[in-house]
């Protein structure tokens, strides 16, 4: 079995745990089976954060040692966390819907942050896209992945800086507003899902190496346009 | 009302992850071969 199967396979088995536990936690007595839509939730919105968090990372990588790996990096995690912070967006929409009465609120800073950050992301891949170059769309993006990573405490926090609709913390310092049944589900999903970034993120980073090397470099628009040689003969 | 919409987010996730990772299989095992 190969590198690739093996890492597959693990992310496999950790959705299969996380769901299990998450399926057979208790429910809350306010909330109801609504709370078991959190054991999905909240994995992924720390996902959104660790993703964004290590595209710093390698942004930050890439402008002091200017190798592809760290590019490489920030470009798949950057990816990743766009699709976590989709699901994340999508799950706690599907929460508020059933527990608050409302799918979506402008109003409330955790929402609204929430989709800046995503709609932030989505800019930063459509800039690599965009640039005529593999370098250029390192050097272009690493600024934007760098500056980008403040909309994570800024999102962490907003619900702590804002009262809104959203509801605070619930694992803190001083303890978690759970019974531990329901935090032990938690916390795996957590670490399934923080398993299955690992995974996504090292194989995303060997088909980004492998399209770097079977692809042709991009050129510019009009580099393959070729002057008229003046004074050459015709049936040359 | 209750169960749809737990069913639809852990369809959301599990289908989302799922897509996302079959596409990285597909697309590496294209680019090897």
């Amino acid at each position: 079995m190969n590198r690739i199967r093996v890492l597959m396979t693990l992310a496999g088995l950790a959705l299969a745990v996380g769901l299990f536990f998450a399926l057979r936690a208790p429910i809350d007595a306010f909330q109801g089976a609504y709370s078991r839509i959190m054991h999905v939730h909240v994995p992924t919105a720390w996902l959104a954060f660790l993703a964004f968090g290590v595209t710093a990372v390698g942004s930050i990588g890439w402008r002091l040692r200017k190798t592809r790996r760290w590019d490489r990096l920030a470009a798949a995690s950057a990816e990743l966390g766009v699709l976590f912070t989709a699901l994340a967006l999508i799950t706690g929409s599907l929460w508020g819907g059933g527990v608050w009465g409302t799918y979506w609120d402008w109003g409330d800073a955790r929402m609204a942050t929430t989709a800046l950050m995503f709609f932030v992301y989505v800019g930063y891949l459509a800039l690599r896209g965009a640039s005529p170059d593999r370098e250029t769309a390192a050097a272009r993006s690493s600024i934007l992945g760098i500056v980008a990573v403040v909309q994570v405490p800024l999102v962490y926090f907003s619900v702590n800086l804002f009262r809104s609709l959203h509801q605070g913390q619930s694992i803190r310092p001083d303890g978690a507003t759970m019974p531990t049944e329901m935090l032990v589900a938690m916390l795996v999903n957590v670490a399934a899902f923080t398993v299955i970034y690992i995974a996504l993120l090292i194989v995303r980073m060997s088909v980004l190496k492998l399209e770097e090397q079977t692809a042709p470099v991009p050129t510019a628009a009009g580099a393959a346009v070729q002057p008229p040689q003046l004074g050459k003969a015709l049936d040359d | 009302m209750t169960e749809a919409l737990v069913a639809a987010s852990y369809l959301a996730t599990v289908g989302g992850v799922g897509a996302y990772a079959a596409w990285l299989y597909f697309r590496h095992r294209s680019l090897r071969n």
